[in-house]
């Protein structure tokens, strides 16, 4: 019942535990293919979340093209923050790699959506179900909209087979 | 769903609720005597009355009460929804100096509000205003039916009886039957019986099942009940080697016990998809699990719940404790052995960084 490596997966790195706790109900959406995702534990900080990268997934995404990571981290207001992973990720695997998180902490998110963290996780993948993004623009997650265009076109095949 | 439990004077919960409202899946986690197993065994209090055990022998002993309050009435309340009507039952024991077995001090069922029956020790009121007296070391509810036409009573008696309450035990998961049962023992060692209830009540289940198993065991190809001695059968598992073309029949009482353990999660989901609504409270359901299998299979069962039927776990293993978030996590404490448990809902308790690690210090369960 672990993730099956011998097709497309999808590898993701949460910065915390509120990001583990969105993603958990991103899963536990009906239509999401849950054997095509692994969710290591929360890193503690974002720069944990590239040691990490660096140290344990960059390895595997060298080592077959079926794998992908997706890291999970707050923005905290920064707008160099992107930058830092980007300079990090060679650019052979680049095509295979997402960084997405909240423009402040997932904490102001959910203060402003007023939801608990599982259904702000369900919400969005109800959405990648639908192929509508009204939450994926939230001005705490518009800044994402490249890599978001980019996890459509290769993520969303992977996690939602039997989606329109 | 199960909306909300209440137990006094039973072991260790004392004046114990426990909110389940909007959590069709939730953990319970907590310290070694804390309480977990304890609110497992009240729920089975409510599953042995509606199983056929209605004499309260059978049911609690003198030595239940909490620190031997026997002058204190030991008391178990839930309240639940079935098909959008609303249930309350409620069961209360005492054990007067001379009385050797605890008896009946009160029980009440309501279906939205009205009361369809009511007793006071040995007195019980039907709707209607009818009364009988009935032995007092007896529970009511098993004995008593509704009007031609009504079906609560029933429907309540059999939502109880079906309740998933398990802690397996894989090496008593022989794969061995000698009949059908649609009530699955707390060691899951009748796990074939229930299989081969569940395939004749509700052949649609097979599919369910079927196609669980292919995804989390690749090369599950099917399984058969062979004939075994006089009126037995024996579960056969068959593997597929497809490089060889060849089905390799494997006795269900050799696979190892983590596999035993994804066949019977593979059974209770499709129980819940084809005989209805499930309640399931499932005792560690990570042990036997290698590190690699827990969080989806831990996915797997939160999503049965996603339409109907409900999962509660309990665990101390970092994986199965992340499945969960803390809307969804109930933190169980205990001062002491002298000491009640205590709930409370994780997202309502403060810790810092990482929750396996708060968890390891003691930050939150200590």
């Amino acid at each position: 019942m672990s993730v099956n490596k011998f097709k497309p997966h999808v590898w993701v790195i949460p910065e915390d535990d509120a990001n583990r706790q969105i993603v958990g109900g991103f899963l536990l959406h009906d239509t999401v293919d849950d054997r095509a995702v692994g969710v290591r534990a929360p890193a503690g900080g974002w720069p944990k979340v590239l040691e990490i990268f660096e140290s344990e997934y960059l390895p595997l995404l060298r080592e077959s093209s079926n794998a992908h990571v997706v890291m999970l981290i707050d923005f905290d207001l920064n707008e160099n923050r992107r930058e830092h992973f980007e300079i990090r990720i060679p650019e052979e695997v680049r095509s295979r790699v997402f960084v997405v998180g909240s423009k402040d902490e997932p904490e102001v998110l959910r203060r402003e959506l007023g939801m608990a963290w599982e259904p702000i996780g369900a919400a969005l993948a109800q959405e990648c179900h639908e192929a509508v993004f009204k939450l994926w623009r939230h001005p705490h997650l518009i800044h994402n909209e490249a890599d978001l265009q980019r996890m459509v076109q290769i993520i969303r095949p992977i996690l939602f087979e039997k989606s329109k | 769903m199960i909306e909300r439990v209440y137990v006094n004077n039973f072991r260790c919960l004392e004046n114990f609720s426990i909110d389940l409202v909007g959590c069709p899946s939730a953990l319970v986690i907590g310290k070694n005597g804390s309480g977990k197993t304890t609110f497992r065994q009240s729920l089975a209090l409510f599953q042995s009355i509606c199983r056929g055990s209605s004499r309260v022998r059978d049911l609690i002993a003198g030595s239940d009460f909490t620190q031997q309050r026997k002058n204190v009435p030991m008391r178990f309340e839930v309240e639940l929804t079935l098909t959008d009507r609303r249930f309350k039952y409620s069961i209360s024991f005492d054990m007067p100096d001379n009385f050797r077995e605890a008896r009946v001090a009160e029980e009440i069922l309501s279906v939205d509000g009205e009361d369809i029956f009511s007793r006071q020790n040995a007195q019980v009121t039907l709707s209607g205003g009818s009364m009988f007296r009935l032995d007092w070391h007896v529970a009511a509810l098993p004995v008593i039916n509704e009007r031609p036409g009504e079906s609560s009573i029933q429907q309540l008696k059999s939502f109880f009886a079906s309740m998933i309450l398990i802690a397996p035990i894989p090496a008593n998961m022989s794969g061995f039957s000698d009949e059908e049962s649609i009530e699955l023992q707390s060691d899951a060692g009748n796990l074939s019986s229930w299989l081969n209830a569940l395939l004749l009540r509700h052949p649609s289940a097979y599919g369910v099942f079927d196609s669980y198993l292919k995804t989390v065991i690749p090369d599950f190809e099917s399984f058969e009940n062979v004939p075994h001695g006089e009126n037995g059968k024996q579960l056969i598992v068959k593997f597929e080697q497809k490089d060889l073309d060849r089905i390799l029949p494997i006795d269900f009482k050799v696979l190892s016990d983590g596999e035993k353990c994804v066949f019977l999660s593979a059974l209770i989901i499709a129980s819940n998809n084809a005989s209805g609504p499930v309640f399931c409270m499932w005792d560690e359901p990570d042990n036997h699990l290698s590190l690699s299998e827990i969080g989806q299979f831990m996915t797997k069962l939160r999503k049965m719940t996603n339409r109907s039927g409900q999962l509660i776990a309990t665990s101390h293993h970092p994986e199965t404790i992340r499945s969960f978030s803390d809307e969804s996590t109930f933190v169980f404490t205990r001062r002491s052995h002298l000491e009640p448990t205590v709930v409370r809902k994780l997202v309502d308790l403060q810790y810092s960084g990482d929750l396996i690690e708060a968890l390891v210090r003691d930050e939150i369960i200590g």
